[in-house]
């Protein structure tokens, strides 16, 4: 508990005025008894209590019921003594509370990182005593910056205060900025004490477009082109009917975090998921299993051991390690992941609270850090949620010892096939028997339910599919006529184990090793061929051109354990990563390999992914060259590298869900962490010429995507004028293209977007923002566009679609008190078709047509420790909707000669997002 | 205090975003009044210990002795606006369902009011306190309007012509009329324990109709006396006492912490229900009259509190109360629900309140087989849990020493699945002109068949309320 200490000015001045009554440390009674009424004591009182200390006698104008008179005949018999907030940990929290409650609105991949930060915010790091990879790893600070601070610490220098730090040779502005917060010089500003963090979060959010239009997607009976068939029109053949979907049911999170200094750690996380069943359904086994927890032990002075640092968990934990080719693992995919500047990695292991489920590790690691060496081993054992084969009864597609899939007969006995023929048996004349469960891959489901719950939902699904006898209707069944690919939860048995040794020669030279092996009892990951793709993926071969893009190849290189040439039980992945620091430059890299076929202490044999980088920076300006190459057959979910897409984009697991035998497949895509194979270099810069011009973050990216050799550039430039402090005008130029090599498909997309945006920084810190934005795409022909949108035009593609797009926004911020923000913003958009694909980068989640969009947020600091933020948003937007329905008849003749558009179906969409944390 | 001119701004603002209301699809359980005190509606409604307006009573009897006053008054009013956009799924030409289209969309206008009473005697460190109040508890109000046309003449933005009007009238309150007694021990300054109890009348007089009117044109087109008029009337009412208890802590400067605890509520249910259709072709006219008669239960609950009292440049008040109702105990059918209210009050400027609050309530559908499409797949009563965030704000003023005007008001909205209200095969005039084409449906491709759980509608629902409150302490 906060205590306050009362300085004595002087002994002679207490001496003096020791018979007076003190207001800052007096109880009420003891106001009372001044000359004074009961309500005016009882002000005082709470005045104190309940707004702030007093400063000097004459705060107490502030209170309505005392007047002048009244303070003049108060102004003998009392004192008013000077109050220093002695808490060192409420001191630390005011100090840093505008980058906490920054860290607080992070979400998706930097969501886990946000907790590392605020735990170094409270409880910063020695700057004199820290390695290269605890500097790197905060934010905006580079490794010249580390480099710079290593150098110095080396030669013998301490840096005593911040603006010594400021003074290091070497270090940037941008480095020092960020870095300040982060350390502290001799003493710490808070000692070993207890620390709690807990928080709550309750949001009302809406499944993405993707998401939507993957869970609305009918399973319905194949019905043949001109014949005439009644399909039942029923909602609940989606899995969006049939969830009842429709309902606001919000994601509710609690976590506490707890330490004692920045030694010994602890936490734990439970998130009930949109859909889910909720906290009040689960019992304590489900709690446990659906939590997430830790308990760490850090150590940065081991004694007998110089300089050097430990770090042990259990539990959860996150581990990142060189550029995040090897291992990086979460849930969450962000684009051009540098590593520099505010896109950045926390290198080794950290404690993980995140949401991230799929690719969470539980289990055990341990760091040791020292500047000339490092080691981690962590071991993991967890059950991941897996897109399994099944049988129409839902059932798992079983292997046997021997690793033969079983089939089942319309007994539903088990047989396997050995050179076509059925046995029933085997070579020991015993029953067949299920050893191993066959796997399609790795899926993070976006619906959260239990496997009984999807299996009554398949069920149900498989029903509808099949040919309904006696209706007088004649169907015909799809080419696969159930659910043969389904999510299954914790259906994999996934032992986890890998260690990262890194060497240090130098200060900034680093060579680190890292390889994992993830261990599979219980499955093994099939990978059909290429040909047997098509019945297992899709439902109908009527769609089976569309698997055969070159770009699907994705998917039918996904890792298997079990192919034609070898079976094993596990998925290896070993890489190597280094870089130096050269002047001001920084260069770094990693090589990374998945053991398939060649050895695992062989080079170049096997599927491979590397990036090499390099990071040059002056006072004013900073350069970044970046080069990627990852090869269609490195499929390692734990990876989290720089790409401009997450693996599987464009794909029929995005493009053509309705095709899938099953749509729920789709999330292998919608909730993608991998990155994209992609080869090709980039560059980023920031220049700041004055204080009144600067190059805002520009790049230039040239890649190739090699699934199908699609190569594309990318653009981005922005100028920042700023006449005078408190106005600053940016214009901005985007401009992308992606080229299409393969000649069945179509030509070149181009889009071009032009911002303009004026920012006024007001008093009290107050901050409005005008913007405007311009887009226009260049779009290759695109049939299912030109045809119905040009009449009499035919199913041609006549010429290139130009469409073009803008928006209009306003962003506010007030701040009523420190205690009390206001932020708000109104954004209107007209999209003439443009998808909120194109609008990427700025964080508006576009759909529809054309819409508006608003929101408030509200952040109350309702005491030093307990701080409460309310976000309200409405959307509306207006799709332009094919119009198929009309006169409940999909063969009328009208939509045959001429579609239209339904123009008015419109969406309206609110979410609250409740965020309240209690810190002490 | 404020001037007049920012008074007159203040209430001009917050009466231009107004205002919220009640749902056709309460009409089985009501829509409970989760807060009649302003003050606490924007604070989204907590404050089972509310020790500042009088209105906080209503939360909890054991508040009374909180108040810092011994004598008051609390007057407050509501106005609510309820938004109800139904949808229908719209399908694609591959007959996959791809999204909803509006239906009907209805914008009513409710308004309600409150007062309480309450008196407080000292006895050194005791305290005895008295209160009645009147206020309304659950709302049974609702009006629904849909209109059934045809599909010709969409084509060139014309109107088609309109076949039937279907309305939804229901009005109702359920009010309690209660006196509450609570008693305070006062150890010391801000060291105060209270409890109390709540002892309340309940009634409610309920009329709920239901009815389908042809148009002159479609009458014009069948001919007279071959399309049947429907018309659904209940009337019942509800009587009952519910017992509330409660506990209100003080716990130092800084810490309030309230408790309540209400038994299960079985209310006697008493009235008639007259269904009346015409006779058409082959069927003879439809005259049935129920009576209505049964317990009305309301599940016990419990809700647990607190209040903070931080020190905060700009004086601060934090309230978060979570209610536990016991669902299971009314019926199997459901389950016990859990609601979360939170909100804080900071005196921005010359002690001016900005309060804000959220709150997360949890209510039932319940869906007896008269409104389902019973012909293929019969439906049992089914029941949804329907979860209502709610987002509040507000502000107050003194007009004078101890009157105090506060307002509140509140954004709340909810999405479920519902059976459609007017099932589509009543609009098959084929059934009753006996004729093998439809008169009323010229271009004839409609299938006219009832939508049951295949095809729900999608409903959304808003409220706005605001909520004015006066009180006088003294």
């Amino acid at each position: 508990m906060k205590k306050l200490v009362l300085i004595l000015l002087s002994i002679l001045v207490l001496g003096i005025l020791g018979a007076k009554v003190d207001l800052n440390t007096a109880t009420l009674d003891e106001i009372r008894e001044l000359p004074i009424s009961e309500v005016q004591a009882r002000d005082i009182f709470e005045y104190r209590t309940f707004v702030k200390i007093l400063h000097s006698i004459y705060d107490l104008r502030e209170i309505p019921s005392i007047d002048q008179h009244t303070l003049n005949r108060l102004k003998p018999l009392v004192i008013v003594s000077m109050h220093i907030e002695s808490d060192d940990v409420a001191m630390r929290r005011s100090e840093v509370q505008e980058l906490l409650e920054r860290l607080d609105s992070s979400e998706g991949s930097s969501e886990g990182m946000a907790d590392v930060w605020e735990d170094y915010l409270m409880t910063p790091q020695n700057v004199n005593r820290m390695h290269y990879d605890d500097l790197v790893s905060l934010p905006n600070v580079s490794g010249v910056d580390a480099v710079a601070i290593l150098r110095r610490v080396a030669r013998g220098d301490t840096i005593s205060e911040m603006r010594d730090l400021r003074n290091t040779m070497g270090l940037s502005h941008y480095g020092y900025t960020n870095l300040r917060n982060y350390v502290y010089y001799k003493e710490p500003p808070v000692k070993n004490r207890l620390m709690f963090d807990i928080s709550m979060q309750y949001y009302t959010r809406y499944f993405d477009e993707a998401q939507q239009n993957m869970l609305k997607e009918s399973f319905v009976p194949k019905t043949h082109a001109n014949s005439w068939v009644t399909i039942p029109h029923d909602k609940r053949l989606s899995y969006w009917g049939y969830f009842d979907l429709d309902q606001i049911q919000p994601d509710l999170m609690l976590k506490m975090r707890m330490r004692y200094g920045s030694n010994y750690k602890m936490g734990i996380m439970h998130f009930s998921q949109k859909a889910d069943a909720g906290l009040l359904k689960s019992n304590a086994r489900d709690f446990i299993n659906d939590a997430k927890y830790y308990v760490g032990y850090e150590n940065t002075r081991l004694p007998g051991l110089t300089n050097s640092n430990l770090k042990t968990y259990l539990g959860h934990y996150r581990a990142t390690f060189g550029e995040g080719l090897v291992m990086e693992n979460t849930d969450y995919y962000s684009a051009r992941k540098t590593g520099f500047g505010f896109s950045k990695r926390i290198m080794g292991i950290t404690p993980d609270l995140s949401r991230t489920k799929e690719y969470a590790l539980r289990g055990a690691a341990v760091e040791f850090s020292h500047p000339n060496f490092g080691a981690s081993f962590f071991v993991s054992q967890d059950d991941k949620d897996a897109l399994a084969y099944v049988h129409p009864d839902g059932s798992y597609v079983m292997l046997d010892k021997e690793n033969r899939e079983i089939f089942r007969d319309d007994n539903d006995v088990d047989y396997v096939l050995i050179d076509g023929t059925a046995h029933y048996t085997d070579e020991n004349g015993d029953p067949i028997v299920g050893h191993k469960r066959k796997f399609f891959s790795y899926i993070n489901p976006t619906l959260p339910y239990d496997n009984d719950t999807l299996l009554q939902a398949e069920a149900y699904f498989n029903e509808q599919l099949n040919p309904i006898s006696g209706s007088g209707q004649t169907y015909n069944a799809y080419a696969m006529p159930y659910i043969n690919l389904a999510t299954r939860r914790d259906a994999l048995n996934e032992k986890l184990w890998g260690t990262h040794l890194q060497f240090s020669p130098i200060i900034g030279t680093r060579l680190g090793f890292t390889t994992y092996t993830a261990l599979y009892d219980n499955a093994h990951f099939v990978t059909p061929d290429f040909r047997d793709m098509f019945p297992l993926l899709l439902r109908d071969s009527y769609n089976y051109p569309k698997l055969q893009k070159a770009l699907n190849a994705e998917i039918s290189s996904m890792y298997g354990t079990l192919t034609d040439n070898y079976a094993r039980n596990y998925r290896r992945v070993i890489g190597f990563d280094g870089g130096t620091v050269i002047g001001n430059t920084s260069i770094q890299g990693e090589y990374a390999e998945l053991s398939i076929n060649g050895s695992d202490f062989k080079l170049g044999d096997d599927p491979k992914a590397y990036l090499i980088s390099a990071h040059t920076q002056y006072e004013n300006l900073y350069f970044t060259t970046l080069y990627r190459n990852y090869d269609i057959g490195f499929d390692n979910p734990y990876s989290n590298s720089f790409s401009e897409h997450e693996r599987y984009d464009d794909t029929m697991l995005e493009k053509n869900v309705y095709a899938l035998t099953n749509p729920t497949i789709g999330d292998i895509f919608n909730n993608s962490n991998q990155s994209q194979p992609e080869r090709g270099v980039y560059f980023e810069t920031r220049y700041k010429f004055n204080n009144y011009f600067t190059i805002g973050r520009s790049y230039l990216d040239l890649w190739e995507r090699l699934s199908d050799g699609r190569r594309s550039a990318r653009f981005q430039s922005e100028l920042e004028f700023r006449p005078l402090f408190q106005l600053a005008m940016r214009i901005r130029y985007k401009n992308q293209v992606n080229r299409y090599d393969d000649l069945a498909d179509r030509g070149v997309s181009k889009t071009n977007e032009y911002t303009v945006a004026v920012r006024t920084f007001l008093s009290n810190r107050d901050f409005l923002e005008l913007e405007y934005r311009y887009n226009t795409v260049k779009s290759p022909p695109y049939t299912n566009l030109t045809w119905p949108a040009e009449g009499g035009n035919n199913s041609m593609a006549a010429a290139q679609t130009l469409m073009t797009g803008d928006y209009i926004c306003v962003n506010y911020t007030h701040n009523f008190s420190p205690a009390l923000k206001l932020q708000g913003s109104f954004l209107y958009w007209y999209g003439h078709g443009i998808s909120h694909w194109d609008w990427e980068d700025m964080e508006i989640d576009f759909m529809g047509e054309k819409g508006a969009k608003a929101w408030i947020t509200i952040s109350s600091r309702i005491s030093n420790n307990m701080y409460l933020n309310l976000k309200f948003r409405n959307k509306t937007y207006q799709d332009k909707e094919l119009r198929i329905r009309q006169n409940n008849d999909p063969n009328h003749p009208n939509l045959a000669d001429h579609l239209t558009y339904f123009e008015r179906v419109e969406h309206s969409e609110n979410t609250i997002r409740l965020s309240l944390d209690y810190r002490f | 205090m404020l001037s007049h001119k920012s008074l007159i701004v203040v209430a001009m603002l917050l009466i231009s975003t107004a205002l919220f209301g009640f749902s056709i699809s309460d009409a089985q359980f009501g829509h409970a009044y989760k807060a009649f005190d302003a003050r606490s509606l924007a604070m989204g409604s907590a404050g089972v210990y509310n020790n500042v307006r009088l209105g906080g009573i209503i939360h909890n009897p054991a508040n009374i002795t909180q108040l810092k006053g011994n004598a008051g008054l609390y007057l407050s009013g509501m106005i609510n606006r309820a938004e109800d956009v139904r949808m229908v799924p719209l399908y694609n030409s591959f007959d996959v369902y791809i999204d909803d289209s509006v239906l009907a969309s209805n914008i009513n206008n409710y308004s309600d009011f409150g007062f309480a009473a309450y008196g407080a005697l000292n006895f050194g460190y005791f305290k005895v306190g008295m209160a009645s109040y009147h206020t309304p508890y659950l709302s049974f109000d609702g009006k629904y309007r849909e209109e059934i046309r045809n599909d010709r003449n969409t084509d060139n933005d014309g109107y088609p012509e309109k076949i039937a009007q279907n309305d939804i009238e229901n009005k109702g309150t359920l009010t309690k009329n209660g006196l509450a007694l609570g008693v305070n021990f006062a150890y010391s300054d801000y060291y105060e324990a209270s409890i109390g109890v709540d002892y309340a009348l309940l009634s409610a007089d309920v009329r709920q109709e239901k009815g389908i009117r042809w148009t002159d044109w479609a009458v014009e087109q069948t001919g007279e006396g071959v399309l049947p008029e429907y018309n659904r009337l209940a009337k019942w009412e509800l009587s009952g006492a519910q017992l509330t208890l409660g506990t209100a802590l003080r716990i130092g400067p800084r810490y309030g912490v309230g408790f309540t605890y209400s038994p299960k509520t079985s209310l006697d249910k008493t009235g008639k229900e007259t269904i009346h259709r015409d006779a058409y072709r082959n069927t003879d006219e439809l005259d049935i009259e129920n009576d209505l008669k049964g317990d009305f239960d309301l599940p016990a609950k419990m809700r647990l509190g607190f209040s903070y009292f931080p020190r905060n440049i700009t004086r601060t008040i934090f309230n978060f109360d979570v209610e536990y109702e016991q669902y299971s105990g009314v019926d199997k059918l459901f389950d016990d629900v859990v609601n979360f209210y939170g909100g804080v009050e900071h005196h921005v400027i010359h002690r001016m309140p900005l309060r804000l609050g959220f709150q997360a309530t949890n209510s039932y559908l319940f869906f007896p087989d008269e409104q389902g499409n019973t012909s293929n797949d019969p439906l049992k009563p089914m029941v949804k849990k329907i979860v209502t965030p709610m987002i509040t704000g507000g502000s107050g003023f003194e007009i004078t020493k101890g009157l105090n005007v506060d307002l509140g008001f509140g954004y709340g909205f909810r999405e479920y699945q519902a059976l459609d209200l007017f099932p589509d095969s009543y609009y098959n005039d084929k059934i009753y002109t006996g004729s093998a084409n439809y008169t009323l449906w010229p271009r004839g491709y409609i299938d006219l068949v009832d939508r049951d759980w295949g095809n729900p509608d999608k409903v959304k629902e808003s409220f706005i309320t605001m909520n004015v409150g006066i009180s006088y302490s003294f």
